[in-house]
């Protein structure tokens, strides 16, 4: 087992109307706090999905948990659990959702400083990550700039789905500059997301399960592909995280991205190596790990064919119902001990410079 | 805690304590057993989830199962089995007596 355990995912836990109470605009805060009677109070403008996902109440789910009301509130189920460090994730990370897009970024920035505030602790056990919008790039580089030194501010998270571009598009370079400058990596999370096609909510999953099978899975695809195809691992020296999507997607992608490179090189930006080379120095969260009846499945080959030792975070994702404990790894078949100390302590540290 | 040496029967709780639809947890010769009751019969299993280790005893009980709170894995109070999937959770042997339930590990 390892020596510290490192979760390089738990969700700060975190209402909207929390976040609304940051909002620095005296005018625009006071319209926020008297608007949004048609619905609870602690929702703000982040719109609820309406998606049960616990099943009934067969499983927990607590996004919104008054009582965590800072780092420290999560000691004792962190210890019980047996993680020693966390990097907070934003919870309310639905923010793509906020519906009137002239108040996203001031919502941006007052969940940023929330964040800074309660949860970004630089102490050897609390760390977390901003939070930055895909389709407001400028201001989210004055983000990382702002904050990007804080201590225990150690990345960036972004939701994959609400963004109108995939993110090898050009309009997010100012991001990456950003992300550059402060040596932050970016972490791609996805979410329910509102949009009316992509990925799935546009085609009418009859349940939950249906839904969330690939909702995560998809636009890690669609974002991967996108930033090897443009070129961005060879223009900017930033680590990308992907969290939650699983691991088996990676292959496939690999699959498809070097049969069109080899057939169509001219259409990819310049590229010094294969296209499923990039996806091997890219970060993966462990988060959902495959069951152990899911025998085709094998984390183990899985690092071993997309040499992936060094790029594996454990994630618990904490407090959500699919979360996974760190007892998860030392479940996984066929792992050395030096892997399943790099994935519970070592890659995190790495990536996240702890 | 309630020790017990091997299949010896160890008090754990009295049947009211039951009664709320709340599971009893006791440590039972080193065996942390959840006791629960489900349409008058009483049942025993250890209260440690095959799956990633939740708290299987806190969970919601109906239709003979019971399903982890952690992750929702449904197991039937009868054979500790999970209804879907190759796996258990271990049970015990339940005597009631007057009031009182009686667990062997």
């Amino acid at each position: 087992m390892s020596r510290t355990v490192i979760d390089g995912e738990w969700h700060s836990a975190e209402s909207g109307a929390d976040i609304r109470e940051y909002i620095s605009d005296e005018t625009l805060l006071e319209n926020e706090r008297s608007g949004y009677g048609a619905g609870p109070d602690e929702w703000g403008p982040v719109q609820w999905d309406g998606w049960d996902r616990s099943a009934g109440g067969r499983s927990e789910i607590r996004i919104h948990q008054p009582e965590v009301e800072g780092a420290e509130d999560i000691d004792e189920v962190r210890e019980q659990l047996g993680i020693d460090t966390v990097v907070f994730s934003p919870g309310q990370f639905r923010m793509t959702t906020i519906p009137a897009v002239d108040k996203q970024v001031a919502y941006m920035r007052a969940f940023n400083d929330l964040t800074v505030d309660k949860f970004a602790r630089g102490d050897g056990t609390y760390y977390a990550k901003l939070f930055i919008f895909g389709d407001h790039p400028e201001e989210s580089a004055a983000e990382i700039d702002r904050l990007g030194e804080e201590d225990g501010i150690v990345g960036a998270m972004i939701t994959d789905v609400g963004p109108t571009f995939p993110m090898g598009h050009k309009s997010y370079e100012p991001i990456y500059e950003a992300a550059e400058r402060h040596g932050l990596p970016i972490i791609l999370h996805s979410t329910t997301g509102i949009l009316p096609a992509f990925p799935i909510v546009g085609y009418k999953p009859t349940n939950f399960a249906e839904f969330h099978t690939l909702a995560h899975t998809i636009p890690k695809m669609w974002h991967a592909n996108s930033l090897i195809q443009r070129g961005i691992p060879e223009r900017f020296d930033v680590d990308f995280g992907f969290w939650e999507g699983g691991l088996s997607w990676v292959p496939a992608l690999a699959e498809r991205l070097d049969r069109e490179y080899l057939e169509r090189s001219g259409e990819f930006a310049e590229l010094s190596k294969l296209p499923s080379e990039y996806l091997s120095e890219f970060y993966y969260g462990t988060q959902p790990l495959p069951e152990e009846a899911t025998t085709m499945v094998s984390v183990a080959d899985l690092i071993e064919r997309c040499d992936l030792e060094d790029q594996l975070v454990y994630n618990s994702d904490r407090p959500h119902q699919d979360f996974d404990a760190p007892m998860a790894i030392g479940n996984i078949p066929d792992l050395t001990d030096a892997q399943r100390e790099k994935i519970l302590h070592d890659n995190a540290a790495e990536l996240f410079g702890l | 805690m309630a020790d017990s040496d091997s299949g010896v029967p160890v008090r754990v709780c009295s049947v009211d304590d039951l009664a709320d639809g709340e599971a009893a947890v006791a440590d039972v010769g080193g065996v942390t057993v959840a006791v629960v009751e489900f349409d008058g019969e009483v049942y025993a299993l250890e209260n440690v989830c095959p799956h990633q280790g939740g708290p299987v005893g806190e969970g919601k009980v109906e239709d003979g199962c019971i399903h982890c709170p952690w992750h929702g894995w449904q197991f039937e109070l009868e054979s500790g089995e999970h209804v879907h999937g190759p796996t258990a959770v271990n049970t015990f042997q339940v005597t009631v007596e007057d009031d009182d339930v009686y667990v062997a590990v």
